[in-house]
């Protein structure tokens, strides 16, 4: 069967077939970069050139820091792997640790994506009831800092006292089943917490994918089964591992989920030695740099196998020339059951967290939910939020950074994800590689990086926001670069030689062409991007300066010495605020064209 | 755009980064200035000194740039604007790793931001190592306990202790904890919490039963190592704190008493007295810097924490370092034996981490 057949036999795609036709075009796929930048002072050469330099120097930096701290011996002379026998030697468990580590990575990555799958075709391609729902349900865990999602599941699933055990299980069936303290309730939390990532992708995937490739499908007698797992799934094959990669790496450099939830039975993931390592005086930066090393081997394998996956696959250009509407698929008897999964994948992910968030905000101290907890409730908490001196500060600056960062993301991997897709380029696998290495330096890594090069910089940078915009843009690269490619690979690059044809410039088929059927993905980047931005600390806590605060520090300050019940309320206004904000971003990028399905 | 262009630029890059200059992370931080900046203000007392302090501050631009750990910090900060209303102060929080890093990059990049550090003695330590600190020799000295003073560079200001907590529904009373080693017993089990972090805790607590108690190391070891069986690990002390309030377990092994305390004013069932000895002290100390942007500024923020604002650390329900502090009950009951680290145990952390992350694993301490 032909997945594609608008595109087949199109002769410029990335990886030209052999029986390719001759012609002009053919040479547009390797010749095009050099075609561009053969007047490196046009407007398209800096732009072009001007995204790839500055991609290039914002990886390399925390890069080449963390390689020179690495390999360079003690006494600073020559090159030396001890730090490696540091790391990995001795009594250190690294094989125990990085089994646990990839099992709870994998069983995140593939709950996370099964659900954010699912939740995402259920959304664009049926009439499902509920559809106004989705939206809280695939963002709110996202919002959600990682430390508050997983205090809530202790408070719901902790096997004595935990609610869900207390108050549902034992009083109906009479056993706790319960144990958020294990490897399934780690993999149950992240994977939940971590399902928005896969689900804005998809979201993104499946309104660029033309319906009638399974309709056709259909009419040829393919059940639906046949059409999912054959036509669907294929297509989808790009975002969908730009998606596993992405979850698969955070997780096994996370700490969060496995510090709270995995530790209490002794359950040690391979992160656990970086933040023992970290804590030290004088840091051993050479074994924190091995074990971030490790990591980084894992992810080039990952992000080589990824390309190859998709250099494997036959086409996935499902964004052509033919007008295509997306029709959603009617559900008919199907339709109530496929509403009540909505409403209970919602009040599983989003109702019950943040009602215990929200319970516990009302409380002067945590207890499980009685008549006197209940009685004694106040908005106490809410009003310390509010009284915080620096709050609007903070609030001013995170928006300032989080949307400065996710535009200049999204445009800088838009443009370089056309350089490592759409052109021959030598060195574009390296470029690709080395803009997904960010994820797993170490925030604290990064962090003394940017102060080390930016202290000895004569431009007003450090003590500055424009250091955190900086730190943000080098953290959230990895994230702008998979959802611009999984966009960009859905692309034919047929539309981009009719504009050419038609005599249109490079920078006026980027910008008319491209980048609007790009929006998709690359809105989906932005928010996701805009939204983790407001919690990232690890960086942020070193190199934000007095006055210059951001929503982050204030947390860190409740969480470090602070009542976990005013934490939960500022975790409270932080989901009203983003999920505000998100709304908003969705509606603009509706009015500006943007394919709008959601009948919310 | 030539064959390989992108390649090697991205490589060049790379090397120019990786290979320029001197190692972020190897150099010493500096020494010492020639010059004392504190030296027009070390001989004057009383009211001419604070006189010609604000002046001076004023002058310097009436700002001061603070650098601290301390989470308390606002109320100190409120309470010197208050004081002089004409200085404004800029505090840098975050946790002592961080404020230590901090001080250090900027120090070796030699462009120093901060005139006052306050931070925990392991960190202050550190800077007073590579000469970053300035000793303090001002009025406020004399009303100090002893413990609090001649340490070097820094002065403390206030004491934290670490103190065993239990939680009153799940402790019957009679039933709470009186000695340490109590806690050995598999009556324990699954009851006790420690965090993943508190490796000077445990240093000190090894260091007291051996140096105090006359343990033996190796018996100390088997007690932790049954210990060790009956805990549940947790990250960060407010999730401690309030999993101990919510009753996840029965007992904290490590959290501050100012935490505690806190939680019992809301009305938590939490306690820590009468305590289990010995109450573990922590001196955080104010440090001047070496090298001020406003030296008139830091000495006056230094005289006022030391005096003034001891009161306001008081009411924090942490231990002031003055001996006298107008309405201050030592929240440690008379009688109450106490430690504080020696200073032989403090040196090597490197190896007390990797211990106490080796007990916690239940994996041999790497030789």
């Amino acid at each position: 069967m032909t997945l594609v057949p608008t595109t087949a036999s199109r002769d410029d795609s990335p990886e030209p077939r052999s029986d390719a036709v001759t012609g002009p075009a053919e040479a547009g796929g390797p010749g095009r970069l050099a075609r561009l930048l053969r007047r490196p002072l046009s407007l398209q050469g800096l732009l072009v050139g001007g995204a790839v330099v500055i991609v290039g120097y914002l990886a390399v930096v925390p890069l080449g820091y963390l390689i020179h701290d690495t390999f360079l011996s003690a006494d600073g002379t020559g090159v030396s792997l001890d730090a490696f026998s540091r790391a990995y030697g001795g009594n250190s468990q690294s094989r125990e640790m990085l089994l646990n580590s990839l099992w709870f990575a994998l069983g995140s990555a593939a709950l996370a994506l099964v659900l954010g799958t699912v939740l995402a075709y259920i959304q664009v391609r049926t009439d499902t009831p509920f559809k106004g729902l989705f939206f809280a349900a695939s963002l709110v865990p996202l919002i959600v800092p990682g430390i508050l999602y997983a205090t809530s599941w202790i408070f719901l699933g902790d096997p004595s006292s935990g609610i869900l055990n207390s108050l549902v299980f034992q009083p109906l069936f009479g056993t706790s089943p319960v144990n958020i303290y294990s490897v399934w309730g780690m993999i149950w939390v992240q994977g939940l917490h971590l399902a928005p990532v896969a689900f804005l992708l998809m979201v993104a995937a499946f309104r660029a994918m033309d319906p009638s490739l399974e309709e056709s499908a259909a009419m040829s007698g393919a059940n639906r089964l046949t059409v999912l797992r054959r036509v669907t799934m294929p297509l989808l094959r790009p975002a969908m591992i730009s998606a596993a990669l992405l979850m698969f790496v955070q997780s096994l450099e996370s700490f969060e989920v496995p510090g709270l939830l995995g530790l209490q039975n002794g359950i040690y993931v391979f992160t656990s030695r970086i933040y023992f390592v970290l804590r030290a005086y004088p840091v051993d930066y050479g074994a924190a740099g091995a074990y971030a090393i490790g990591l980084l081997l894992i992810a080039a394998a990952g992000v080589l196998l990824s390309s190859w996956l998709r250099r494997s696959s036959r086409n996935f250009q499902t964004v052509t020339g033919k007008a295509f509407r997306p029709r959603p698929v009617e559900l008919g008897r199907a339709r109530p059951f496929v509403g009540a999964g909505v409403i209970l994948y919602f009040l599983i992910t989003v109702v019950l967290p943040v009602a215990v968030l929200v319970y516990a905000s009302l409380l002067k101290y945590y207890a499980a939910p009685s008549r006197k907890t209940l009685s004694e409730m106040t908005l106490a908490n809410y009003r310390t939020v509010f009284e915080m001196p620096l709050a609007f500060t903070a609030l001013k600056n995170s928006l300032i950074v989080g949307i400065g960062a996710a535009t200049a993301v999204m445009i800088l991997t838009a443009i370089v994800s056309w350089v490592v897709l759409r052109t021959k380029a030598p060195g574009r696998r390296l470029l690709d590689l080395l803009a997904f290495t960010p994820i797993v330096i170490p925030g604290l890594v990064l962090g003394l990086a940017l102060s080390f090069v930016y202290l000895r910089m004569p431009l007003p940078i450090y003590g500055t926001l424009l250091i955190l915009l900086v730190s943000y843009c080098t953290r959230y690269l990895p994230y702008g670069m998979q959802y611009s490619s999984a966009a960009m690979t859905q692309m034919s690059p047929e539309l981009e030689e009719s504009a050419h044809v038609s005599g249109a410039s490079w920078f006026q088929t980027f910008r008319r062409v491209l980048l609007p059927l790009m929006s998709g993905g690359i809105l989906a980047g932005w928010v996701y991007i805009l939204v983790v931005s407001f919690r990232e600390l690890s960086s942020t806590i070193l190199l934000y300066s007095p006055g210059k605060e951001v929503l982050s520090v204030l947390i860190w300050e409740q969480f470090e010495n602070g009542q976990f019940t005013t934490l939960a309320a500022l975790g409270v206004c932080m989901v009203l605020l983003l999920v505000l904000l998100v709304s908003i971003a969705y509606r603009l990028g509706a009015r500006f064209g943007l394919q709008n399905d959601s009948a919310n | 755009m030539r064959q390989g262009a992108l390649t090697a630029g991205l490589l060049t890059a790379g090397l120019l980064l990786t290979g320029c200059g001197t190692s972020p992370t190897t150099t010493a931080a500096g020494s010492a200035p020639d010059t004392n900046p504190y030296a027009a203000y070390e001989k004057l007392t009383g009211e001419e000194r604070t006189t010609k302090l604000l002046a001076d501050a004023k002058s310097e631009g009436g700002v001061l740039d603070l650098y601290t750990s301390n989470t308390d910090i606002q109320d100190l900060v409120d309470g010197f604007q208050k004081a002089y209303p004409g200085i404004k102060v800029h505090a840098f929080r975050a946790n002592s790793e961080t404020v230590l890093q901090r001080a250090l990059q900027e120090n070796q990049a030699g462009k120093p931001q901060n005139d006052v550090i306050d931070t925990n003695d392991l960190e202050l330590r550190a800077l007073d190592a590579q000469h970053l600190l300035h000793p303090y020799d001002g009025p406020a000295k004399a009303g100090l306990k002893d413990s609090a003073k001649n340490l070097g560079g820094w002065t403390a200001e206030r004491f934290n202790a670490f103190v065993v907590g239990w939680n009153t529904n799940e402790v019957k009373k009679g039933e709470e904890p009186r000695d340490f080693t109590d806690f050995a017993d598999p009556k324990w089990k699954g009851r006790l919490s420690v965090e993943v972090g508190d490796w000077d805790w445990y240093a000190s607590m090894h260091t007291y039963l051996t140096e105090e108690k006359g343990m033996s190391s190796s018996a100390v070891d088997d007690l932790f190592k049954k210990i060790a069986a009956n805990v549940k690990v947790t990250k960060g002390h407010t999730v401690q704190g309030e999993l101990l309030s919510a009753g996840q377990f029965a007992v904290a092994l490590s959290v501050y008493s100012h935490t505690v305390d806190k939680a019992t004013d809301k009305g938590a069932p939490v306690a820590w007295r009468p305590a289990v000895e010995p109450v573990i002290l922590r001196p955080n100390g104010v440090g001047l810097m070496a090298r001020p942007r406003h030296p008139a500024t830091a000495l006056l923020w230094t005289d006022w924490v030391l005096s003034e604002g001891q009161k306001i650390i008081a009411e924090s329900l942490r231990i002031p370092a003055a001996k006298d502090v107008p309405g201050f009950k030592d929240p440690i009951p008379v009688g109450t034996g106490t430690y504080s680290l020696s200073k032989t145990a403090e040196t090597d952390h490197q190896k007390w981490n990797a211990a106490y992350d080796a007990l916690l694993r239940g994996v041999r301490a790497a030789g």
